[in-house]
């Protein structure tokens, strides 16, 4: 088992080299994309002021409602990055990550690491720091929340995301129709806009195996600073995460053998 | 059951797909509703399919487009899992124990790289030596020893997308050898490459057999690919196995003519010149000169007719290729399941 | 300049895709239903706070911008990323050769791929309009027709000049990206426009963006007067005409600037 893990860090290490050295060869890539976040959070911030004006009770002040608003992005933009499963199967790419003596799921999870939005995320992370002592969030407590809420939501998302698409070994198309139908990046965007205490109660229930739930109400009791909120929540999102994890594993290990290969 | 003797061990192995059949009918409509409920018909891609490689043969498969080599090989890689039938490879079931078996061989999908495409092949390699968990030093020795063997040794600091066809499928070979695999399986590996760069595989794969011991198995087209490496030919038809064994045996015994090269000055006997002609079938003619293919039984008599017929200035007698043979086999084959043996 | 009716041709194949990817097809037609009856209950519930009206717009307004905007956006297809593809394959030679405009090749066969989700988004917006009082007027929909094929060519215009830079730097889906933001913002994606101090909502109306979205919507929803609707039109029209002009021959030299690259 540790030489297990020993090997899985070895590799976990060899990978964010390789992508750390891309990123710093297509450093105008990085450099763009960081000026697009920087574009992005100015013009939201002008947003969410004329929101709130125009509905001054809606519960949460202009500062509020950014921070929830970035902390969602914050989270979410260290693993939005996952492979195309309909195009990696069609194109017979699959095969080729078959083939390596590593667990497929880890493997695919490295491969197609961001590593631009992990650079991003982290960087805002540090912006919601410094914006969170101005709402009176201790800074310190912002870094660890944010810190466990990216671990659980990645696990979780992750989870979600290849327990879907394993159906696409049985029946391609089948994975991404149950992911799409899933909904999650609409409920998502729709959390990232409005404060999730107006969803209506079905919808909460609905959303809560998914990390927007969490991370939405993550963000709301970090400014109530609900201490005991947010600890239910990481756990609760946690133990989901392990849970879809096995799944997962457990999926793939039997809808790999109804897998019929392409491309040859 | 292990079988301790062989590398590969393969008994009655079947794998079935099934596809949609096109519309046939006529009416637009008609065509809109089908492709709701398409009709499906069932592809025998292998069809109680058993052989036994031993370790360190070096056997090529080969067939007609569809013929189910790709098939065969993504079973025995583990990719795909059979419908009925076993496979053991090394000791293992390639689809049950798929994590495990991998890490003894080496796969090349044709075209495909294994590699990573924007970073350079030395980093792609070093990645791989990773991947298979060896250690720092002797990734070292083995990157270097693959880099002069297969001459990549300039291409190392070049990023793959930068390469030529010829250049990333040596450096892909390079890969899938950097694990000191038991079995390697090359599919197509000589591709749309030129004669120069199939040169150098092709002596980089003999050196390595040899050396090594690697069982290897390759599908291809290229029936220089065969002659040059393969002691053994397995011909696959429809996803059977119509041929198993010496290659040299399956040229003695599916030979059925020869190609004769004919240059003469002057005809002395114009009838038993024509009858002569009569059973060659001439595939190109001159004024004093023709080629054509005399079925292997009349060739000793075709030879002293036309000596006997023409001043004949130079004849030159040829086998015809491995190509030529596979070829004839593929159109009288074209629907028989016919074992040859 | 090939046959136009070769462009039908295209649109054929992208129904005859939408028909082999069915699952898709029909999560996309069940994505927006569910989005609009959450979008509904959330804004339902902010104007239950005690709002008769948000931004000048009613509680059933609000959802009509909403659904309008699923409409427009249905026609909106990214021109970067695909021809981003096609010059990196060589495909592009394909298309040149034989004179087909690539970006109305890709337009139309989208189109095709898209028919039955338009479809369905509009049969939504009809079913909803039954239950909830929707301000849909036959006017507004006459009205709509012209203005919603404006902002579909403007914004396909402006994503296929994006597009063209491909073949100088392989940086475009950043700037596809920077555009995508601040048409968003805008547009009036994110918010209606109305949501704006009125001097910001004066210098919005010189710019493109909300030709795109905000301005068809509010000519559907019948919230502009006649002369406003005739000077967003003429607006529109300028922009639609200046973009359409610097395309031609920017399209040309990209062409050739391919060609001469050998694709």
């Amino acid at each position: 088992m540790f030489d297990r893990l020993r090997f899985n860090l070895r590799l976990l290490k060899e990978y964010v080299k390789i992508h750390l050295k891309n990123m710093i060869e297509y450093k105008i890539d990085f450099i763009v994309f960081i000026s697009l976040e920087i574009l992005y959070l100015v013009l939201s911030y002008f947003f969410i002021d004329f929101f709130v004006k125009a509905i001054p009770n809606i519960g949460l002040t202009t500062l509020e409602f950014y921070f929830y608003s970035q902390l969602l992005d914050c989270i979410f933009m260290f693993f939005l990055n996952y492979p195309s499963f309909y195009y990696l199967i069609p194109s017979g790419q699959m095969d080729v990550h078959l083939i390596k003596p590593v667990n497929v799921i880890y493997h695919l999870f490295l491969r197609y690491l961001g590593i631009k939005g992990i650079v991003g995320s982290l960087l805002k992370s540090i912006f919601l720091t410094i914006l969170g002592v101005y709402i009176g969030i201790n800074p310190i407590a912002t870094l660890i929340i944010i810190g466990f809420g990216i671990i659980c939501s990645t696990i979780l998302f992750q989870s979600i995301y290849y327990l879907t698409t394993s159906l696409e070994f049985i029946k391609l198309e089948m994975g991404r129709f149950v992911f799409d139908v899933l909904n999650e990046r609409q409920l998502r965007q729709f959390a990232n806009k409005f404060p999730i205490y107006f969803f209506p109660r079905i919808v909460l229930a609905y959303m809560s195996f998914m990390p927007a739930y969490y991370v939405a109400n993550l963000g709301l009791n970090l400014i109530k600073t609900n201490v005991y909120a947010i600890i239910s929540l990481l756990l609760i999102e946690l133990a989901l995460g392990i849970f879809f994890f096995y799944l997962a594993q457990l999926a793939w290990k039997h809808t790999l053998k109804k897998y019929e290969g392409f491309g040859g | 059951m292990i079988d301790n003797d062989f590398s590969i061990s393969v008994k009655k192995l079947s794998k079935k797909f099934e596809k949609n059949k096109p519309y046939k009918g006529k009416s637009k409509i008609g065509q809109f509703f089908y492709y709701f409920k398409p009709e499906k018909e069932t592809i025998q891609a292998l069809d109680e399919v058993s052989l036994d490689i031993s370790p360190g043969e070096f056997v090529g498969i080969v067939g007609a487009n569809g013929a189910g080599k790709t098939t065969l090989i993504k079973i025995l890689v583990g990719i795909l899992t059979p419908d009925s039938g076993s496979a053991n490879c090394l000791g293992k079931i390639p689809y049950g124990d798929r994590e495990k078996y991998v890490k003894d061989i080496g796969v090349i999908f044709g075209r495909r790289t294994i590699l990573e495409f924007h970073i350079p092949v030395i980093e792609s390699l070093k990645l791989y030596s990773v991947i298979y968990d060896l250690k720092e030093k002797d990734a070292e020795d083995r990157i270097k020893f693959l880099a002069k063997t297969i001459d990549i040794e300039d291409l190392l600091d070049t990023p793959v997308r930068k390469l030529s066809m010829g250049q990333s499928m040596r450096c892909n070979i390079a890969a899938s050898f950097i694990n000191k695999p038991k079995i390697v399986y090359l599919d197509e590996p000589t591709i749309g490459l030129d004669a120069l760069a199939k040169e150098r595989i092709r002596a980089f794969l003999k050196d390595i057999n040899q050396k090594e011991k690697v069982t290897i198995l390759l599908t291809t087209h290229d029936m220089d690919d065969i002659e040059e490496l393969c002691d053994r030919i397995i011909f696959i038809n429809q996803g059977k196995i119509l041929y198993d064994g010496n290659l040299k045996e399956f040229k003695k015994k599916y030979i059925k003519d020869k190609e004769v090269i004919v240059n003469y000055k002057s005809i002395l006997n114009k009838k038993l010149f024509t009858d002569t002609l009569k059973n060659i079938e001439i595939t190109k003619q001159g004024e004093t000169y023709f080629e054509g293919k005399v079925k292997l039984e009349n060739v000793n008599n075709a030879i002293s007719c036309l000596l006997q017929s023409a001043e004949v200035i130079d004849l030159d007698v040829k086998e015809p290729s491995l190509e030529d043979i596979i070829k004839e086999l593929y159109r009288t084959l074209k629907d028989s399941k016919e074992e040859l043996k | 300049m090939i046959n136009p009716k070769y462009y039908l041709k295209f649109y054929s194949i992208g129904l005859r895709n939408s028909l082999e990817y069915k699952m898709v097809v029909i999560s996309g037609i069940l994505n927006p239903i569910i989005g609009t009856i959450v979008f509904t209950f959330i804004w339902a519930a902010i104007y239950n706070l005690g709002y008769t009206t948000i931004g000048s717009f009613t509680l059933n307004e609000m959802i009509f911008y909403y659904l309008t905007g699923m409409i427009i956006g249905m026609f909106y297809v990214d021109m970067a990323g695909y021809f981003q593809e096609e010059v990196m394959s060589g495909h592009l030679l394909q298309h040149t050769i034989r004179n087909i405009n690539p970006f109305l090749r890709r337009y139309f066969s989208f189109l095709g791929f898209q028919t039955f989700w338009i479809i369905t988004t509009i049969l939504i917006v009809i079913i909803f309009s039954v239950f909830v009082s929707l301000p849909v007027t036959l006017l507004g929909i006459i009205l709509f027709i012209p203005f919603l094929i404006i902002a579909v060519a403007l914004r396909t215009v402006i994503s296929s000049l994006i597009a063209l830079l491909t073949v100088k730097t392989q940086r475009i889906m950043s700037i596809m990206q920077a555009f995508n933001t601040l048409n968003g913002f805008l547009a009036g994606m994110w918010l209606p426009l109305t949501f704006f101090p009125p001097a910001y909502q004066s210098v919005f109306y010189y710019l493109p963006f909300q030709y795109m979205y905000f301005f068809p919507n509010m000519v559907l929803a019948g919230k502009i007067t006649s002369t406003q609707m005739l000077i967003g039109f003429l607006f529109a029209m300028i922009w639609l005409v200046f973009f359409i002009i610097i395309f031609g021959p920017l399209y040309k030299k990209a062409i050739k600037y391919f060609e001469a690259q050998g694709g």
